[in-house]
């Protein structure tokens, strides 16, 4: 297998991770290490042996260290030792331990593709309805206490909010989690962030509180939307799509996948990976999320920077913007030329426009930019169109944007939410170059 | 501010209704329910304005930025740029100054993207470096952030540094004071002694020692009338700090009259041998005159009163003085001195007068290799103060020699001893500068990997803790002996030590590698 020490330094959480890894990669570390065809693995030397596997199918691993990291150490320096010295590795048939976990790998692949192509079991519609009615009356609940609650709040005025503890708005948003609303209890946590973040915090939060409450307004009539856009209010409220739904209703999309941006972010329980994606032939731009419980590494292996030809399988909705893998067929080599950046922040805007248009509620979405410069004035950090147009940029790695470019022009690809864009990589002088 | 948020910041509750705005669109969609209470209607009109916001907000424009000076003639590779952040990140900063130092040699600049990172460091000497290496996108960069207006930042030698300097003089804290004062000697002492002179009586006692402290930067006989007048303060430590300066003007009363204290002080052994012998008679007790001179009356921890007289004394005396007194050598007064009582505080003295001495003249210079055998002997010294005190003075008197003297003096050193692995190595070669000389380096590797390939014993341990010396120190030369492989003497070794031999001497290895694969990349860089 074909594997640059390139591709492994991008799979690392941290460039921490890449230094210690790379103190591991010598065959004396490693007992008995060995590749076939589907594995590679490798048991690492030190005070405690730690198992390495990787399922060379699609980048899966696995490591009994303690690590948080993901992939940790151990398996990053077991690919770089096959990236490297390749002839370290012997080429063998794996071991019981490295089979029983490929096996198990492979039935679980098995059991979902067969579960994903077998019809649906024979539902209790009854018992379904009942439940889907149980649930719509607890969340409706929810919303009219929410409404209430609001309600309160705005007869009594945003001005004291600054004041109110975590738990004026964790209460609320607990309330919204019993009565299985749970996209609406983050956007509710999330409004405890608001006060005193800014200046204009107040008015910001009257936004927040507005949209909000617009959407509650929107499910409670949700029979009078469009079918997309009701399937974005109830993903938005907490509802989550079905296998069944997903695969009725999604819209599968095979393209080259330009992976140009990610982010990981720690949850209370579990950590959340956002990469945006772009498709080579149909400009498609993509979300694709994974979610990793405790200690655990996420379901796929993306890399920010790489290509990868593929089905992407989309979730209903107004923009189709959140996506999954659906098949994965390889890394593929094309030039980052052949994907279309806009050369026009006016352009952009009008686009998102229409996007909004759509989805009002639509958090994000991606932004590729050509032809951009860096700019300032007033102390806030811009990128500029050739037209001198400019949209604002998050105050973080500023200079190192600047730094690299040095004010001259680049492409840009980073992540707009409507009042500031967030850089996650840019092409310079055909380079491309993570924001980190 | 707008209507509707003045309501939602006070509340409606206690705000008059806001009407409807009909030139706003978001405004003009109503929604019919009767149901809505009007909190909810407010709710819903501030969702619809914000998203509509959102949607049609105005295109800003900027005005562009005087783009960089394009400078980057070099195309780094990702691996190189890795390898940078690795060490500006990690815990091999040390290895930074070396690297620096490779970029200017070759006149190269630092890949652009790793500016930031070197901008944001804040040692000085650090800084130095770096702002030789950053080229002009470095210097068009730091325009943008105040923190790293260090960059631009002139050593202070010109007039117009002055008027700056006296307002860090007026109204900066003591040590800020102080090293504007130190500034401001260096390129007007006689301005610098005015600035003192104006308000030294203001000052508290300490602060008023550490002000006086800076007059020995540019100091002359225009200071001495001064100094003179400061032997009379209220406080001691003062009036300590004013002898002692008084005692560096040669021309000086001051000197003059410890160089007649000296002359009592140490005196030709009247004996009838014939080799050169010299005793010390320091007084029993303080002499008052002494006293008014500036030598301080209590001597610190358990010294006796009169072997502190002796040291102060001495100090306070020129080197040169008592060549000439005598018609002797620094060797020959070393050895003279050696059997007395007081020998060790006479050869303090004469060693602090010697570090006092800043550049060494050429008559003094004769004492660095005496004052050098002698406390590298004192490292062996069975007291610890001793030791420490020989270690304190022998870095001292590192920077009085040129590198490769003073690598010679540690060769020599080395292989004078029946066993080396007893010199405090680590220490000793902490005061050769990086990088050291290939033979320097080449003999300590032989050194070294001779010890722990033949001995198991305690002392090897610890002569191994140089190796992270070493790593810094080594010259590209030595590399290719360094990275051989290291034969371990395990013999009778308890584990724990040998696992932390194996360690150190693979985090060496590791660290070797490390500089030799950036040596190997510069020279990529400098083909391509």
């Amino acid at each position: 297998m074909q594997l640059s020490l390139e591709y492994v330094r991008e799979m690392a959480p941290d460039e921490n991770s890449v230094v210690a890894a790379q103190k591991l990669v010598s065959p004396r570390l490693w007992e008995s290490p060995g590749l076939s065809e589907t594995a590679l693995w490798g048991t690492c030397r030190g005070g405690r042996n730690f198992q390495v596997r990787v399922d060379l199918q699609n980048m899966g691993y696995s490591c009994n260290c303690p690590s948080r990291k993901f992939p940790c150490k151990h398996v990053l320096a077991l690919l770089m030792l096959l990236a490297t010295t390749p002839d370290a590795l012997e080429v063998s048939e794996p071991p019981q331990w490295v089979r029983e976990w490929i096996e198990k790998r492979r039935q679980r692949e098995l059991a979902k593709a067969e579960k994903d192509q077998q019809p649906a079991k024979p539902v209790d519609a009854a018992a379904q309805a009942k439940r889907i009615d149980e649930r719509e009356l607890k969340v409706a609940e929810g919303l009219k206490q929410l409404s209430v609650w609001m309600d309160d709040l705005i007869r009594g005025g945003i001005a004291g909010l600054e004041t109110k503890p975590f738990t004026f708005w964790d209460d609320q948003a607990r309330r919204l989690v019993d009565s299985q609303a749970k996209g609406l209890a983050t956007r509710i946590r999330n409004l405890a962030e608001i006060p005193k973040s800014s200046r204009d915090w107040p008015q910001r939060m009257m936004d927040e509180l507005g949209q909000t409450r617009l959407l509650v307004h929107a499910y409670q009539r949700s029979e009078t939307l469009s079918s997309e856009l009701k399937a974005d209010v109830r993903q938005l409220i907490g509802w989550t799509v079905s296998q069944a739904e997903l695969t009725e209703t999604g819209e599968v999309v095979e393209d080259d996948w330009f992976i140009f941006g990610q982010q990981i972010k720690d949850e209370e329980r579990f950590r959340t990976q956002r990469s945006w994606t772009i498709g080579r032939k149909t400009q498609r731009e993509a979300l694709l999320l994974q979610f990793a419980p405790g200690v655990q590494g996420f379901p796929e292996s993306i890399v920010p920077g790489t290509i990868q030809s593929g089905k992407l399988l989309f979730y209903p909705g107004t923009v189709r913007q959140r996506a999954k893998y659906q098949e994965r067929t390889g890394e593929t080599t094309c030039s980052f030329e052949d994907f279309t950046f806009g050369d026009s922040i006016s352009d952009f805007l009008n686009q998102y426009a229409e996007r909004l248009a759509q989805n009002p509620w639509l958090p994000t979405c991606s932004c590729l930019l050509s032809d951009v410069t860096m700019a300032t004035e007033h102390g806030q950090w811009f990128i500029r169109d050739q037209e001198g147009n400019a949209l604002p940029l998050r105050m973080q790695d500023h200079y190192r944007l600047l730094s690299a470019t040095g004010g001259h022009s680049f492409q840009i690809m980073g992540e707009w939410n409507g009042d500031v864009l967030m850089p996650l990589s840019f092409l310079f002088k055909g380079q491309f170059q993570v924001c980190s | 501010m707008n209507e509707l948020l003045k309501a939602a910041l006070v509340g409606t509750g206690k705000h008059p209704g806001v009407a409807i705005d009909e030139s706003n669109s978001a405004d003009r969609l109503t929604i019919a329910d009767d149901s809505l209470t009007e909190e909810s209607r407010f709710l819903l009109r501030c969702g619809r304005r914000a998203v509509y916001q959102r949607a049609g907000q105005e295109v800003r424009s900027v005005p562009p930025l005087e783009p960089a000076p394009d400078d980057e003639s070099v195309a780094w590779s990702a691996a190189f740029i890795r390898t940078m952040k690795e060490v500006i990140h990690t815990d091999k900063k040390d290895l930074l100054p070396e690297i620096l130092r490779e970029f200017q040699i070759h006149g190269l600049s630092v890949p652009a993207i790793l500016l930031p990172d070197l901008l944001d460091l804040t040692d000085r000497k650090l800084q130095t470096a770096i702002r030789e290496v950053v080229g002009k996108r470095g210097v068009w960069l730091s325009e943008f952030n105040p923190d790293w207006s260090w960059l631009k930042d002139q050593e202070l030698n010109a007039e117009e540094d002055i008027p700056h300097l006296e307002e860090i003089w007026n109204e900066g804290t003591v040590p800020q004071r102080c090293r504007a004062l130190r500034k401001l000697r260096e390129i007007d002492a006689a301005t610098g002694l005015q600035w003192l002179q104006g308000c030294f009586k203001k000052e508290k006692a300490d602060d008023r020692k550490q002000m006086l402290e800076q007059l020995a930067i540019g100091l002359s006989t225009a200071d001495e009338e001064f100094l003179e007048q400061t032997l009379s303060d209220r406080s001691k430590h003062v009036k300590v700090t004013a002898g002692s300066l008084l005692s560096q003007i040669p021309t000086s009363q001051c000197a003059q009259r410890f160089r007649e204290r000296g002359q009592q002080l140490l005196q030709i052994s009247s004996g009838a041998q014939a080799k050169f012998r010299l005793t010390c008679h320091p007084p029993e007790e303080l002499p008052k005159d002494w006293e008014q001179d500036g030598v301080p009356r209590k001597p610190p921890g358990h010294r006796g009163l009169r072997a502190l007289l002796t040291e102060e004394l001495v100090e306070r005396v020129s080197l040169e003085f008592w060549q000439e007194h005598f018609r002797a050598k620094p060797v020959e007064l070393i050895n003279g001195i050696l059997n007395d009582d007081f020998a060790h505080d006479v050869i303090t003295g004469w060693t602090q007068a010697f570090v006092k001495s800043s550049p060494p003249e050429s008559e003094t210079s004769d004492w660095f290799d005496p004052l050098w055998k002698y406390w590298s002997a004192m490292m062996q010294h069975p007291q610890q103060n001793v030791k420490d005190q020989a270690s304190n003075f022998l870095g001292q008197l590192a920077n009085f020699t040129d590198q490769p003297n003073l690598e010679r003096s540690i060769i020599r050193l080395i292989q004078s001893q029946p066993d080396p692995a007893n010199l405090p190595i680590a220490t000793l070669v902490s005061f050769v500068p990086a990088p050291w000389s290939a033979a320097f380096g080449k003999e300590y590797l032989r050194v070294t990997r001779g010890l722990v390939g033949s001995r198991s014993d305690r002392a090897v341990y610890d002569w191994l803790g140089s190796l992270s010396i070493a790593t810094v120190a080594l010259p590209k030369e030595c590399f290719e002996t360094a990275l051989s492989p290291w034969k371990i003497r395990d013999h009778g070794v308890p584990p724990w030590q040998l696992a932390n031999m194996e360690r150190q001497i693979t985090h060496f290895i590791e660290r070797i590698q490390f500089r030799a694969r950036f040596y190997r990349e510069v020279e990529l860089q400098k083909i391509s």
